[in-house]
């Protein structure tokens, strides 16, 4: 005879709901190698940052001394920025990646059907989604920022007259929050485009590939593309080109660190600086961006038939 | 055995039921896809602690209508109605207590057996240890610890059946459970299958596996293209299609005798000559005396009970010729 154990859970109301979906997402998240690869990439280039950085400094020894940008009293601070610019950068296609495969795999393997045939709501799966999501980048965003300070400690072994640890001043720990707070600006929006592109798609490989196109593109095009409109002497051209790459995802990174790092953003990580526009005007633009990826995917989503 | 072990079940004269007693009821299901009809006006009513078997070909619509039972698809008419719950709001609280297996086993291929059903206990605010307790059921505890991708066929079954016993549901609906299973397994299933039935669990299974239908199940329904063409307790339709084989010197002349009885339906001769007599009326000595009587020498006279193969190949066939 079977053991009847009284253990059904009682229906959840919707906030207790999303609270176990978010739970069981993160669960999944923690136990996927995936999640685990893409956070030693991201880690990797945050230690290659550092590596070029002593490059730097070790070839430019006034680099570290005070008025200029690894020394003074803001020293500290940028050296831990600029192992961040370009941990976000990679970070970036790390987010896209996890996001697109993380939704993608619901609909690649069928899991999905499996919860909603439970009685799930749709909306608690796509939001529990994006909050899973979330987490892992505030996480990532974290991790990164530790291994940028712990590796910033060494500088003064390595190179003579570095500021140290000790010198870590509230002015450093606002600098480092700001930039954190444009890492997760940036990472927020492309998971919602890879969200997006997998539930456009239905499979993973559409969310991963297809976010991962775009940020290359978006790199390519931002390069290539004013120079052809310049080239061509068409002004709806020009317009175009301003619109779509004055404030683009880079944008509102640019105005979260400091502004002589910020000049040096395209030479450190490749990206288009957009000193043209300002703080609120990035983030009103990637406020609409992030709200037509969520209104579109969660569209689509609502509309599919469930979990085929 | 048939039956779930109660000697008079309620679900035994089905039809009409208080909806305190019906597991599952759908009245008029229809759904279409680009304007192809694939289930059409669909009645359906399965009891609590009653295990159906759900029969069709390919394609006759098993698993869209698994689909709209579950609020998976959406149907284009009619309703469904799931222990005593019916649609809209309501319906997501019933499910929670509907454990479900739909067209294959859909579970995160990173994440071993026992992770995939740990992350589903979360879903469900059920306690992690149901996930030790599910795999023990379908005998997968020694390879919870495997990643799902690894899995065999049969085994990605058995954890899909695991999934659908989390939280200890009223109801089971599983499409072709037994997909995959190797005898062993088969008979597991079916010995799970009975307990659960045993301790008041509606089963509500499709299956190929005609054999296993017909040991398992109390009632099947057949559904042909989208309608339900025959619906019966199991042990009724073995008797009821029941025939006679006889063989003898004189088949002629014991045709001659048989064709004038009453009762008497159709006869036939088989491969091997003998002759086959469909009266399901009639008792055995009701159809031997007769020949006795005339002289007619029988070197075998017995019943034949029909499989549920055999039956669901002539209603399909019928139906066929029918419509």
């Amino acid at each position: 005879m079977t053991e009847r154990i009284p253990a059904s859970a009682p229906p959840a109301g919707p906030s207790r709901g999303l609270l176990r979906l978010l739970r069981s997402d993160l669960f999944k998240l923690w136990h996927r190698p995936l999640t685990w690869g893409l956070i030693a990439v991201s880690l990797f280039f945050v230690l290659a940052a550092f590596l070029t950085l002593i490059y730097t400094v070790l070839n430019h020894a006034s680099a570290v001394l005070p008025g200029h940008l690894f020394g003074g009293s803001v020293g500290l601070g940028n050296i831990i920025i600029q192992q961040l610019t370009l941990g976000r950068r990679v970070g970036e296609f790390s987010c896209v990646a996890l996001a697109g495969a993380a939704v993608g795999v619901d609909f690649s393997s069928g899991a999905l059907r499996v919860v909603l045939g439970r009685g799930v709501a749709r909306w608690q799966v796509l939001l529990s989604k994006y909050l899973a999501l979330c987490v892992f980048a505030v996480f990532l965003a974290l991790l990164m920022t530790l291994e940028a300070a712990l590796l910033a400690g060494f500088l003064p072994v390595l190179v003579g007259g570095a500021p140290g640890l000790d010198l870590l001043s509230a002015g450093d720990l606002g600098s480092i929050l700001r930039a954190d707070l444009g890492l997760l600006e940036n990472w927020v929006g492309v998971m919602a485009l890879g969200v997006a592109l997998a539930i456009v798609g239905r499979s993973a490989a559409v969310g991963v590939g297809g976010g991962l196109a775009y940020l290359i593109a978006e790199d390519l095009g931002g390069r290539v593309l004013p120079a052809i409109t310049f080239e061509t002497h068409v002004a709806v051209f020009r317009e175009l080109t301003s619109i779509l790459y004055s404030a683009n995802l880079n944008a509102f990174f640019y105005h979260s660190i400091p502004i002589r790092l910020a000049a040096e953003l395209d030479f450190l990580d490749g990206v288009m600086p957009t000193p043209m526009v300002g703080t609120a005007h990035s983030l009103i633009v990637a406020a609409a961006f992030l709200a037509a990826l969520l209104l579109i995917s969660g569209a689509l989503f609502a509309r599919q038939e469930r979990g085929s | 055995m048939v039956g779930s072990g109660n000697s008079v079940p309620p679900w035994a004269n089905i039809g009409g039921l208080a909806d305190s007693q019906t597991a599952i009821r759908t009245e008029q299901l229809s759904k279409s896809y680009r304007g192809k009809q694939v289930v059409s006006e669909l009645n359906l009513e399965v009891g609590r602690g009653e295990i159906f078997g759900f029969l069709g070909p390919n394609g006759a619509g098993k698993t869209t209508t698994i689909r709209m039972l579950l609020n998976l698809s959406t149907p284009d008419s009619g309703s469904v109605e799931l222990l005593g719950g019916g649609s809209g709001r309501g319906r997501a609280g019933v499910l929670a207590r509907v454990g479900s297996l739909v067209e294959t086993p859909a579970f995160y291929p990173y994440l071993c057996g026992r992770d995939n059903l740990r992350a589903l206990c979360l879903v469900l605010g059920l306690p992690p240890r149901q996930a030790d307790r599910a795999l023990e059921q379908v005998a997968m505890s020694a390879d919870g610890g495997r990643r799902f991708s690894t899995y065999s066929l049969g085994m990605k079954q058995r954890l899909g059946v695991a999934a659908a016993l989390l939280g200890d549901p009223e109801l089971l609906i599983l499409d072709e459970p037994a997909n995959g299973l190797d005898p062993f397994g088969i008979i597991q299933m079916r010995g799970l299958m009975r307990e659960l039935a045993a301790a008041g669990v509606s089963v509500f299974l499709s299956s190929h596996i005609l054999a296993e239908v017909g040991q398992l199940c109390d009632r099947v329904g057949i559904i042909r293209e989208g309608r339900m063409v025959l619906v019966e307790r199991v042990t009724e339709l073995l008797r009821r299609d029941a025939s006679f084989v006889l063989e003898t010197d004189d088949p002629e002349g014991a045709a001659r005798i048989l064709r004038d009885l009453p009762g008497v339906l159709a006869l036939s001769r088989d491969e091997l000559g003998r002759l086959r007599v469909e009266a399901p009326g009639l008792q055995g000595d009701q159809l031997l005396r007769p020949l006795v009587t005339a002289g007619v020498s029988v070197q075998e006279f017995r019943r034949h009970e029909p499989t549920l193969e055999e039956i669901f190949l002539r209603t399909l066939g019928a139906n066929a010729q029918g419509g």
